[in-house]
């Protein structure tokens, strides 16, 4: 049973060392997160609507997106699971703080097709 | 992406390439550092742990089984009646049940607490008077080629069916799975569950890296998960299993990226259909074909014998993937359990809850994590499969190389994908 010895020490260490893998990502978790200036995003729907649109915004920042459609629609923001009514012709603001990081998409609840690509970096 | 459009509501930011870099760069040190130098003999042939009699005691008692099974069942009944008589809308919660908690969660439940699926399966307390819930025998026993192909239509079903999140298209494909094992069940008798239930068949095969096990008279043993896997006799076309999980992934990440995206997005209904269904049979057989190739060079050890050491690809792969939609998704998926049916009830009072998204306040670090997930599921992978491949008795290696090379594409293929978001 003498070799039952070397290999459970062997074990232990090996888990040792997948634990000494994993410290780094402790000490990058306690990174906090900055704050930054508001941004505004115009976003003008045509008809048929343009190809979907890459838009970056930085982390922290309060994002108002300002959006004209031709006919009356819905917004859906993606993520931060936010809707609203957009009256026909009417700039209309939709405003939240882009507190998680990520790549959201911003899409037409009525013709489904995606305005934006959000990205929050 | 196009067809669970509304489940996965977020993407994560794609990887820094330093840390792609140094990810490929520790994979592939790593791995010829164990080829070359530290591993030349096998160390995990055989099965070896602290045995817990009490534990077993506790966890085999029908006091710890009989409610733990009959709380999972609670649950797949309630996501069965929102499937049958809940609203076709994205927050009817059978989708994310299916998507999310069941098809992701499986994996960190596998990893964390073993076999749990397998005693938790609601399919087995369905087929309970055919000796079904029986703990399992000390063989595998039979082909894994029913749950691969059983696995291909659910990826398939994921990644290419348009509308996977509507009602008609899951109750289709809900009911093909149940007809499927129960009808298996009834011509071969119960071990067809093990061979043919796709989820099953996946969450046992990642219980074998978790660190539990069992001896032969059914104690469980606390084990290093290495040897846990590495001391695995498998199953028949486990290979096949892993090409089509590992395929799988890839071709999840492969269809995120802008390139694919804009290559079929001009293609008309079944041109678009056809590309991605092409595009999931030639990444499995891709994975397939260069395992394969990997495997040659060993006489005496096929491929089957070799695909432990896939499960930790797949299983860091789908964690490093899905991770934060298990994180973000899954909690919605809960609180949508307040009102099944759509009728407006807030049965656990959860209904208007909003997700905690505290993580996502910190993007390097889940970058990292992904980077690590991946790295250390690849490391796990190659120990496991030199381990196994030096009972060949080859010490040359030259014939190490081939199989190592072939861990080594997969994962920097796999970072790279996410790199390119």
């Amino acid at each position: 049973m003498q070799q039952g010895g070397n290999r459970s020490r062997f074990d232990r260490d090996m888990m040792r060392t997948l634990g000494l893998l994993l410290l780094p990502l402790l000490l990058l978790a306690g990174c906090g997160s900055p704050d930054a200036a508001p941004v505004t995003v115009d976003l003008t729907v045509t008809d048929p609507p343009a190809a979907t649109r890459t838009v970056d915004v930085p982390l922290g920042a309060t994002v108002t997106l300002r959006i004209t459609t031709p006919t009356d629609d819905r917004v859906h923001v993606h993520g931060y699971e936010i809707e609203a009514d957009l009256p026909a012709g009417v700039a209309t603001d939709v405003t939240f703080d882009a507190s998680m990081a990520g790549t959201y998409e911003v899409e037409s609840h009525v013709t489904d097709a995606v305005w934006l690509d959000l990205v929050v970096r | 992406m196009i067809p669970l459009h509304g489940i996965a509501s977020r993407g994560d930011l794609p990887l820094p390439f330093e840390l792609v870099l140094a990810g490929a760069a520790g994979a592939l040190v790593v791995t010829f550092w164990v080829a070359l130098f530290a591993w030349r003999t096998p160390r995990f042939r055989d099965q070896a742990g602290i045995e817990l009699p009490r534990l077993t005691r506790v966890v085999d008692s029908p006091w710890f089984s009989r409610p733990l099974r009959i709380a999972v069942g609670l649950v797949w009944l309630v996501a069965a009646l929102a499937l049958s008589f809940g609203q076709d809308r994205i927050d009817n919660p059978v989708f994310g049940f299916v998507y999310v908690l069941v098809w992701v969660g499986l994996v960190p439940v596998s990893l964390l607490f073993g076999g749990v699926y397998r005693r938790t399966n609601p399919l087995r307390l369905l087929l309970r008077f055919t000796g079904a819930t029986a703990p399992p025998g000390s063989r595998p026993g039979g082909s894994r080629l029913p749950a691969a192909a059983a696995l291909l239509g659910f990826l398939y079903l994921e990644l290419v069916q348009p509308d996977g999140a509507t009602l008609p298209v899951l109750r289709g494909f809900a009911a093909a799975w149940v007809a499927w094992v129960v009808a298996g069940v009834l011509v071969r008798g119960q071990t067809w569950i093990a061979r043919a239930d796709p989820f099953e068949a996946y969450a046992s095969a990642v219980a074998r890296v978790s660190p539990w096990a069992r001896t032969r008279r059914g104690v469980l043993l606390l084990v290093n998960p290495l040897r846990n896997l590495a001391s695995w006799h498998p199953p028949r076309h486990l290979a096949v299993l892993a090409a089509v999980l590992l395929g799988g992934t890839l071709f999840d990440a492969l269809s995120n990226t802008s390139w694919w995206v804009r290559a079929t997005q001009d293609l008309a209904g079944w041109a678009g259909w056809l590309a991605a269904t092409a595009g999931l049979l030639g990444a499995v057989t891709l994975i397939g074909a260069l395992f394969h190739l990997g495997t040659r060079p060993y006489r005496g050890l096929g491929p089957d014998q070799l695909a432990p050491g896939l499960i930790p690809l797949v299983a860091g792969y789908a964690l490093a993937h899905y991770g934060t939609m298990l994180y973000l998704d899954g909690q919605r998926t809960l609180f949508r359990f307040s009102d099944p049916l759509g009728q407006g009830w807030d049965l656990f009072g959860l209904a208007e809850a909003a997700p905690a998204t505290g993580l996502f306040a910190y993007p390097t670090a889940i970058a990292v994590a992904q980077v690590l997930t991946i790295v250390t599921g690849h490391v796990a992978g190659v120990l496991v499969t030199h381990d196994i491949a030096l009972r060949s008795g080859e010490q040359r290696v030259a014939v190490h190389v081939p199989l190592l090379a072939v861990m080594v594409v997969f994962t920097v293929g796999g970072l790279t994908l996410m790199f390119g978001g």
